[in-house]
């Protein structure tokens, strides 16, 4: 049995590979809870709302379980530090509805984590079926701490401070740390009353009652009336929270391509051909921007990841996918230059980006430039990396004479003797074969159809 | 007799059921600050229930806030 490193927090159960596939484990100990989440209806109606990811009962494969069941299978596992604002705001009012519809039910989530949540189909789906417990009518619930650390902190955090302090999700596994997103926020917050009790009073009471062996959980009593209406304070709280970067901060990059129409048309014609000759079976747009080009595979369901380093982009991008129902594309956040790292304990508990690859085909359109260019790494360190991430490539090449490649050389000296197009496909035949290359009609590019080594 | 005996081996079970065990710390202080600000939000969440009650009420609504879908549509 190959049991998954990172599921080893909750006694309840835990994640395994059986022949190819993801399934779950349910521990004696985990009946009562389960059951009565299979009885109560709350499964039926969370599935059916398609809230909390689906499963069906498997015969177990290890001889102690109770029962085995086989999840819904997930074409990827993405991370809240890949989330767009709008994406950890959807997983937040998620968790939080998810218990309220649970408590009318009599149950409770026991855990509130941000990695409990994916997107599946262009929705956020809780897909930890073990997250639940019997409520106890006058119980406090268990999780409010983990759900402030992992949602309404970052959250606020992001709205009110800074988009980038998202990335402290990398350096807390279990979230953001209240006494810190209590110091980072505006002193001003200290009078909304929702943020005052969730992160500032929250954090002195964490901070007061911190290393003191009490036996809060016997003694502490909240009615349910009384959890309703805190869940529900979380909920309108959150609801009110938005980012709109300010024009300056950002600029207008994504309307303001280096292609004519004519050219755009024509690029979008070739990476359409490209991916009918590869057929692949996913694909990683990595600089997707907006995600017009991932569109052309999501569109023929392909499980599409479109990466952006841009809040803006990736967050437009999430957008668009609710709006359109695209249920093949997943905007997500990434610095290809800082990839998202393998964290947790022993480095096994969140994998790395290759580390959940490769992918049938990845895509660098208009990216190679600020790759080899802005961030000076030489061609063959791109194309060996890129190797490792997808088995086909589809890749655009910006000549020097290409005016963004001329503003990017404005300010520097050319250090690059051989960015060229003769040494990007030196470069790039160490590692693949080349399928087919074509110019961009209208443009001074080159497309490029690789197969991997 | 049958049934009586079903109905006490249920109320016996219910109560001798094992309580829920939690994994998570939950945290002394967050489990204080849940006692004290349930009473304030849980009022607030309340008094929004009434008028929201009334308002349906003078708009001849039958809507009943508290049973709303809290997953909402899909």
């Amino acid at each position: 049995m190959n049991r998954l490193p990172s599921s080893f927090r909750d006694p309840s159960g835990f994640i395994f590979k059986h022949e190819g596939r993801i399934m779950r484990q349910i521990q004696h100990k985990a009946e009562t809870d389960y059951e009565l989440l299979m009885s109560s209806g709350l499964y039926e109606l969370l599935v059916e709302k398609k809230a909390l990811i689906p499963h069906e009962e498997v015969e177990n494969v290890n001889p102690d379980a109770y029962k085995t069941i086989l999840p819904q299978q997930l074409d990827f596992i993405s991370y809240p530090y890949e989330w767009s604002f709008e994406q950890l705001k959807d997983a937040a009012l998620l968790t939080l509805r998810v218990q309220l519809t649970a408590l009318k039910k009599g149950l409770s989530l026991k855990d509130a984590s941000a990695y409990n949540v994916q997107f599946v189909n262009g929705k956020a789906m809780l897909i930890d079926t073990l997250s639940f417990e019997r409520y106890e009518e006058g119980s406090p619930w268990v999780a409010y701490r983990q759900f402030c650390q992992h949602f309404y902190a970052p959250l606020l955090l992001a709205s009110i401070k800074d988009i980038r302090l998202n990335h402290l999700f990398h350096s807390y596994i279990d979230g953001i740390p209240l006494d810190l997103a209590s110091k980072l926020l505006p002193w001003k917050t200290r009078f909304n009353l929702s943020i005052a009790s969730h992160i500032h009073w929250h954090a002195k009471a964490q901070g007061k009652h911190a290393n003191k062996a009490e036996d809060t959980k016997k003694k502490a009593q909240v009615s349910s009336s009384g959890l309703r209406g805190i869940l529900k304070n979380l909920e309108s709280s959150i609801l009110k929270l938005s980012w709109e970067p300010g024009e300056t901060e950002w600029g207008d990059y994504y309307n303001n391509t280096n292609y004519s129409e004519e050219a755009h048309k024509a690029k979008f014609v070739l990476v359409k051909k490209y991916i009918d000759l590869i057929k692949p079976e996913t694909l990683w747009d990595l600089g997707a921007n907006d995600g017009t080009f991932s569109k052309i595979a999501a569109d023929q369901k392909i499980p599409t990841i479109a990466f952006d380093i841009d809040p803006i982009a990736v967050n437009q991008n999430y957008r668009k996918v609710k709006e359109e129902k695209q249920k093949h594309m997943l905007p997500l956040m990434l610095d290809l230059t800082n990839p998202s790292p393998a964290l947790g304990w022993a480095h096994k508990e969140r994998d790395s980006l290759e580390q959940r690859g490769p992918a049938g085909c990845i895509m660098a359109l208009a990216l190679v430039h600020h790759l080899a260019i802005s961030n000076n790494l030489p061609l063959e360190m791109i194309a060996e990396y890129f190797s490792k991430l997808g088995q086909h490539l589809i890749i655009e090449f910006v000549p020097k004479t290409d005016s963004k490649v001329k503003i990017l050389l404005a300010t520097r000296e050319d250090i690059f003797p051989e960015y060229t197009e003769v040494g990007f496909e030196d470069a790039f035949s160490t590692y693949f074969d080349l399928m087919e290359k074509s110019k961009v009609e209208g443009s001074e590019r080159t497309l490029y159809c690789f197969k991997s080594k | 007799m049958m049934a009586k005996r079903q109905v006490l081996i249920l109320a016996m079970t219910l109560c001798f059921l094992p309580s829920a065990f939690a994994y998570l710390d939950p945290g002394s202080g967050s489990y204080i600050l849940q006692m004290i600000i349930a009473g304030v939000l849980g009022g607030f969440y309340a008094i929004k229930l009434y008028w929201n009650k009334i308002i349906n009420f003078i708009k001849g609504n039958s809507n009943d806030s508290d049973s709303e879908d809290d997953l909402g549509n899909e």
